[in-house]
């Protein structure tokens, strides 16, 4: 045995893996709660700084551009939708439907993200009503993730475009159903969609109700660089996410009251 | 032995700030973990029976598990294992006599 491998190393590992399955058996809720209630004040702190200096380092005057561009779009779009809603509504009255509850939300806060995985940190947990597979939104139902992990006063929320994250989505535009999958790196992919209808890019991505997952109707993003190559069964396409990192600060927890498919 | 222990209590505490730091604020900017970057290099710069490596290694395999969904410990035991086997590559295949003007931790 040389100097790297020794017997004293051999039986330190050794006692430290059992003291690893103690504190996995027993303390490991506990114990990170305990942590990050340490942490979360410096942590929250740093998240609001460097989301702040993030923002002002982004090119103000091509932003700017873009958010005026997007608003046209969208006041051309709500003006066509204010017919639709009063059609909806006269529709409703007639079939004696009432409207979709809101949703029962709780908000929350980020703290942090994994360094090596699409997971974030919030600073609500099971006693404020979280539960394992709520889904996770920002303000204007854009879908974050959901809840992977909980801890008393703390969650971990799995963003969607954690690697390998499939989650059922419909693209209105093209009257068809698909799937996001997570890649990794805050990126995400569509996957799936059928080979014969047709996928414009900048359609609207939204959750359906059909993985049991998440809510009918949240924003997942816009599609891009549609890819239909001869030899797929299925076409691809990017997806630009709804969220962006910068400006992720409050959060709210949809409580659902059914979870199928967790 | 207090030197040591001293040694690697400083570098404990610097690196727990670190970590706090690259997961609330470096995420804006980049996604590269500086820190395992710095955990390699103590290991490659340190005497292969030194232990400031191996305690480095530990405990950011430790702090990763506690900030994220893994079991704790399975990060903790894998980089203390990863440090091992790197030390003993380095003791046993590697002589690079050129990397003698690098400083020893």
């Amino acid at each position: 045995m040389n100097s790297v491998i020794t017997k004293k190393r051999i039986s330190v590992l050794v006692f430290l893996l059992v003291c690893f399955l103690i504190v996995n058996a027993f303390l490991r809720d506990g114990l990170k709660n305990f942590v990050y209630e340490k942490s979360a004040a410096l942590q929250a702190s740093l998240w609001d700084r460097g989301s702040n200096d993030s923002f002002a380092m982004q090119n103000q005057e091509e932003l700017n551009k873009k958010l005026i561009e997007e608003n046209q779009k969208l006041l051309s779009d709500l003006a066509g939708l204010q017919g639709v809603r009063e059609e909806n509504e006269t529709l409703r009255e007639a079939l004696g439907l009432k409207l979709q509850n809101d949703f029962d939300l709780v908000l929350g806060r980020v703290i942090s993200k994994d360094v090596l995985s699409d997971t974030l940190l919030i600073n609500i947990g099971l006693n404020d009503g979280v539960k394992k597979g709520f889904p996770v939104i920002l303000s204007g139902k854009a879908l974050l993730g959901r809840v992977v992990d909980v801890y008393p006063n703390y969650s971990r929320v799995m963003l969607i475009t954690q690697k390998n994250n499939m989650i059922d989505v419909e693209i209105p535009d093209a009257k068809s159903f698909a799937l996001s999958k997570g890649e990794g790196g805050l990126k995400a992919s569509l996957d799936m969609f059928p080979r014969d209808k047709e996928l414009k890019e900048d359609s609207l991505i939204i959750t359906s109700a059909m993985g049991g997952n998440y809510p009918a109707g949240l924003l997942v993003g816009k599609v891009k660089n549609v890819k239909k190559l001869d030899n797929e069964v299925y076409q691809r396409a990017d997806i630009e996410k709804a969220f962006d990192l910068n400006t992720v600060n409050n959060i709210f927890v949809i409580k659902i009251a059914e979870i199928y498919n967790d | 032995m207090i030197k040591e222990a001293l040694k690697t209590l400083f570098l404990i505490v610097v690196m727990y700030y670190a970590f706090l730091f690259e997961m609330s604020f470096l995420p804006f900017f980049t996604f590269f973990s500086f820190l395992i970057l710095f955990v390699v290099l103590i290991n490659i710069l340190e005497e292969p029976c030194g232990r400031i490596g191996l305690f480095s290694a530990f405990f950011l395999g430790l702090l990763m598990d506690i900030y994220s969904t893994h079991y704790i410990g399975l990060m903790a035991i894998g980089f203390l294992l990863l440090s091992l086997l790197l030390k003993l590559i380095l003791s046993r295949y590697v002589r690079v006599g050129s990397l003698g003007w690098l400083p020893k931790i």
